[in-house]
């Protein structure tokens, strides 16, 4: 299959660390693929890169038919498509769920009030937050308000979501709750790239799994291949010292 | 204790003069309006024009603005009366004063609403522009209501201290409150028309500072 998302070669510097080195990354529709490895692998930038919130230093993306890293594209138009989800969050403080997840309906999507409100509160109630559309982020707890930054990403109808350890900053007793609207987005075989420590969840959800290391794809395959058989050495040693914390 | 009262309480004489002064009160309050509004104003407008980090612009700007942070506004206003003629550009007195102290607050609220702009979290930024905002709607949708509530304490403050500034227009006769005051204390040697100003400021700007405060309590939103 044709893939919705191509990344060849992209790398990525900050001053003279490499953060990452050049990569490959292909992500088919419907696909979820999880990326994993030890903190300062290069997850985060190289899923960053993907919407170009962090341009890539080189290498080329492309995104449905389009090179999207070339001069003169209008990212504004690519980003539309392509949700985000922040590891803090980043929910606008004064603004309701509602407003979160209206605001670029109303001003990149143009939707009048009422069809904003409309598609905003679908999605809340896709992530179960419908009776709080009204609530500011500070009064939600940290689950839900990444449950609204996933709204806000899922109302503007993207073809693939971006999640940046979506869990991260949670609390242990309010992962679940972020990792099953997720797993809701899965069966409905929505397109997924995420960054996660959540070892039991990315075996259950990806279709694929990326082990990252010192800004490197070291290796990647079906949950079930790199999760019992690693054939790096590096892989291998990052899971047996995930499993001797547990 | 009664030549206190005669001096700064003599309510004859406060009578007397109290349609004089009430003339500067009125002259005030248009100067303090100006001032505010146009300061204001002015400044929100650099802080947005210096969001878009345009060196060519920007240099000049953080130059004028640090130098109109920098001097007293008397010596600000005594320029633009008294040297700006010899560029042949001549002011009344009371443009003078209104024009220099709508440019220094202007000055200090470009860097107020600033310092605001940039305290505002990166991660805000990245999720505006990741939902396809541009940085001009992420800037005003965004940014910019957060970084105001972070300047709006700082901005109420330097809004009142310039306002009350415009009674150094009576260096150059303009004819507002302290300045009819003066006069009118010079004319009966009795200075309870000064005491009649100072409740006119009062009666001016404590809604002014009120006003501040439930700007204040507006713009703070629960965290």
């Amino acid at each position: 299959m044709t893939p919705i998302l191509s990344a060849q070669g992209i790398s990525r510097h900050f001053g003279s660390i490499t953060a990452l080195s050049p990569s490959d990354l292909d992500v088919a529709p419907g696909e979820v693929v999880v990326l994993i490895g030890p903190s300062g692998s290069g997850k985060s930038t190289l899923l960053r890169c993907l919407n170009l919130l962090e341009p890539p230093d080189s290498g080329e993306i492309r995104f449905r038919d389009q090179c999207i890293t070339e001069q003169g594209v209008n990212l504004d138009q690519v980003r539309r498509s392509i949700g985000m989800v922040f590891q803090q969050f980043n929910l606008y403080p004064h603004m309701t769920a509602l407003g979160n997840v209206t605001l670029a309906l109303r001003r990149v999507h143009r939707l009048s009030r009422e069809d904003a409100r409309t598609r905003g509160m679908a999605a809340l109630e896709e992530v179960g937050l419908a009776k709080q559309h009204d609530a500011h982020p500070g009064n939600l707890s940290g689950g839900q308000q990444q449950r609204v930054g996933i709204a806000r990403a899922l109302a503007l109808d993207p073809d693939i979501m971006l999640f940046d350890e979506p869990t991260s900053a949670l609390d242990p007793e309010l992962v679940g709750e972020v990792l099953s609207v997720m797993r809701r987005l899965r069966d409905r075989k929505m397109t997924m790239v995420i960054v996660t420590h959540e070892m039991g969840f990315a075996r259950d959800v990806a279709d694929r799994v990326v082990f990252m290391n010192e800004g490197a794809i070291i290796e990647q395959g079906p949950p079930e291949t790199l999760f019992t058989a690693p054939t790096q050495p590096r892989t291998r040693e990052f899971l047996s010292r995930l499993m001797e914390h547990r | 204790m009664d030549q206190v009262l005669d001096l700064y309480f003599d309510f004859d004489t406060m009578q007397r003069f109290f349609p004089m002064l009430w003339e500067g009160f009125v002259l005030t309050l248009q100067m303090t309006l100006l001032v505010v509004s146009i300061g204001i104003g002015t400044g929100l407008l650099l802080a947005l024009l210096r969001a878009f980090g345009v060196r060519l612009i920007n240099w000049p700007m953080q130059f004028l603005v640090d130098f109109l942070r920098a001097v007293p506004p008397l010596v600000v206003i005594m320029c633009a009366y008294f040297a700006l003629p010899y560029a042949g550009l001549s002011l009344s007195p009371f443009v003078a004063t209104v024009a220099s102290l709508a440019l220094i607050l202007a000055a200090f609220a470009e860097e107020i609403f600033w310092s605001g702009i940039t305290s505002v979290n990166r991660g805000q930024w990245e999720a505006g522009r990741a939902t396809g905002l541009n940085f001009f709607q992420t800037l005003v949708h965004i940014v910019l209501p957060q970084g105001v509530r972070l300047a709006v304490p700082l901005l109420t403050n330097r809004t009142i201290e310039i306002s009350k500034s415009t009674s150094l227009g009576s260096a150059i006769s303009v004819s507002e409150i302290l300045n009819q005051a003066t006069n009118a204390q010079s004319i009966v040697a009795n200075p309870s028309p000064l005491t009649l100003a100072a409740l006119m400021y009062v009666v001016l700007f404590v809604p002014l500072v009120a006003m501040s405060r439930w700007v204040e309590r507006h713009y703070r939103w629960q965290h």
